[in-house]
């Protein structure tokens, strides 16, 4: 790939446990940049741009929907439409943000379509098993990753999405407020009430129940 | 994580960090493989889409021209765009075109003893007109004649320049009485029927039957019932008509007052 001028993005490099992209003489590409390579027909640097994101958004769908099944299907549904929307595209926003939106508004549409939704969680964890990770160890995070899915299924899901865009997307009040459809304040309640709650299903009977196990 | 900078901290760090070792989740190998292959597909498309239309913009304008030419040509040839070789019959017939008058009025057809007597005329030499009663003073010479006038401005009159110009301009006003009487004969033919039944009848002693009358038969037997029709036409807004009437009222009975 050759070195194209760019802007350097905060939010493309900040993120913590993304891949360390190996510095070459220009600075990476930024997402938007990506983006539109990919419309002109350059289809490696829509691989670079998936790879940056798609862990993120997977476990954001994961998250919000409780299903495994349906994560895969709307994040399926999130990149064909990014796929076909190729040619509109703008950079008049981050992609990340562009990225979230059309998960939030996926999501959205797949809950009217399926009015009987159920939020009971259908995933295996344990049928993952975290690669380098010791047997006790895999044990114990078996057992946190479903007290906090236990404590994410008892949120609405207004404050699970609002949760999750700022902690999976890394997503701003304001945007987060702008993808909602609401207003800052209330993005702010949602995350305040989502927080109280998560902490008190996740670090105080974390201890009895870490005794037990 | 990227936390709201200008407002407190609304996640408990101990939260993001319990996320954050819980779940490392990643996507599934061969979910990432189905998305990256349709993007792939998405761009190859793209090429074989972009491949065919670059061959329609030329071919669209190409048989646009060969269209237009097509066009051109038929119409041209069809004489559709030639200009008009006859001027004169460009000129629309005036509402208040008076009708000509009647020769015969035992014929029965109005309008064709006009066009005969205007035939007889055009044999008869230029500047000798005789006009067919006091109403049609403006008649002039025959209309073919007058059309051939039109066309040939330099044929010589046998009395001199002046009289040629006279009878330029009185070719012309029988040309546009002409255009009248043709007007009025298409508005009468579905009325030949009648016609027909009219003339194994006998005619009728007073007024002329008339193929083209606005009014029937029946109410030009007498100038009050004719007036009425005549005062029907006007209310309907058929001035015209209701003109043609008077006046044929006014030759079938001069003696009759018209109450206007």
């Amino acid at each position: 790939m050759t070195a194209l001028t760019a802007v350097r993005s905060r939010a493309t490099l900040s993120t913590p446990g993304s891949v360390p992209y190996a510095r070459p003489m220009g600075a990476p590409l930024t997402d938007s940049a990506l983006m539109l390579r990919y419309r002109d027909g350059d289809t490696q640097a829509f691989e670079v741009l998936y790879r940056r994101h798609n862990d993120a958004l997977y476990r954001y769908l994961l998250r919000l929907s409780l299903n495994r099944d349906v994560a895969e299907d709307v994040f399926q549904e999130v990149w064909s439409k990014i796929i076909k929307a190729r040619h509109r595209y703008r950079p008049t926003a981050q992609f990340r943000t562009f990225l979230f939106r059309v998960a939030h508004n996926c999501f959205i549409d797949y809950l009217r379509r399926n009015s009987r939704h159920t939020q009971t969680s259908a995933m295996d964890p344990d049928s993952r098993p975290d690669p380098g990770v010791e047997p006790d160890q895999a044990a114990e995070k078996s057992l946190a990753r479903r007290r906090l899915e236990a404590a994410l299924e008892t949120l609405p899901v207004e404050q699970r999405d609002a949760f999750l865009l700022h902690e999976e997307a890394g997503l701003s009040i304001d945007v987060i407020a702008d993808i909602s459809g609401v207003n800052r304040e209330t993005v702010k309640s949602r995350l305040r009430y989502a927080s109280n709650k998560l902490k008190a299903a996740l670090i105080e009977p974390a201890k009895p129940t870490e005794r037990r196990a | 994580m990227k936390k709201d900078t200008r407002n407190e901290q609304l996640i408990d760090p101990a939260i993001s960090d319990h996320l954050k070792t819980v779940y490392g989740e990643t996507t599934p190998a061969d979910l990432d493989a189905a998305i990256l292959r349709e993007a792939k597909r998405a761009v190859r498309a793209d090429t074989r889409r972009g491949a065919a239309v670059a061959w329609f913009r030329p071919l669209a304008f190409v048989a646009t021209v060969a269209l237009s030419l097509a066009i051109i040509l038929e119409f041209g040839e069809s004489g559709i765009l030639a200009p008009a070789a006859d001027p004169n019959r460009a000129a629309p017939p005036t509402s208040n075109a008076q009708p000509a008058a009647m020769p015969d009025p035992a014929s029965g057809n109005r309008n064709q003893a006009t066009l005969d007597e205007l035939k007889r005329q055009e044999k008869s030499p230029a500047g000798a007109r005789q006009p067919a009663n006091a109403a049609a003073a403006t008649d002039a010479g025959p209309p073919e004649q007058a059309s051939r006038s039109k066309l040939q401005p330099e044929q010589p009159s046998a009395e001199g320049a002046g009289a040629g110009e006279a009878f330029t301009v009185e070719s012309e006003k029988a040309m546009q009485r002409l255009q009248v009487l043709d007007a009025d004969r298409a508005a009468a033919l579905p009325s030949r029927a009648e016609l027909a039944a009219r003339d194994s009848a006998p005619a009728p002693a007073g007024p002329a039957a008339s193929s083209t009358a606005a009014c029937p038969d029946a109410q030009r037997a007498t100038p009050d019932a004719w007036w009425q029709c005549v005062e029907a036409l006007r209310k309907s807004g058929q001035d015209a008509a209701a003109e043609r009437e008077i006046e044929a009222l006014r030759k079938a009975f001069p003696d009759f007052e018209l109450p206007l």
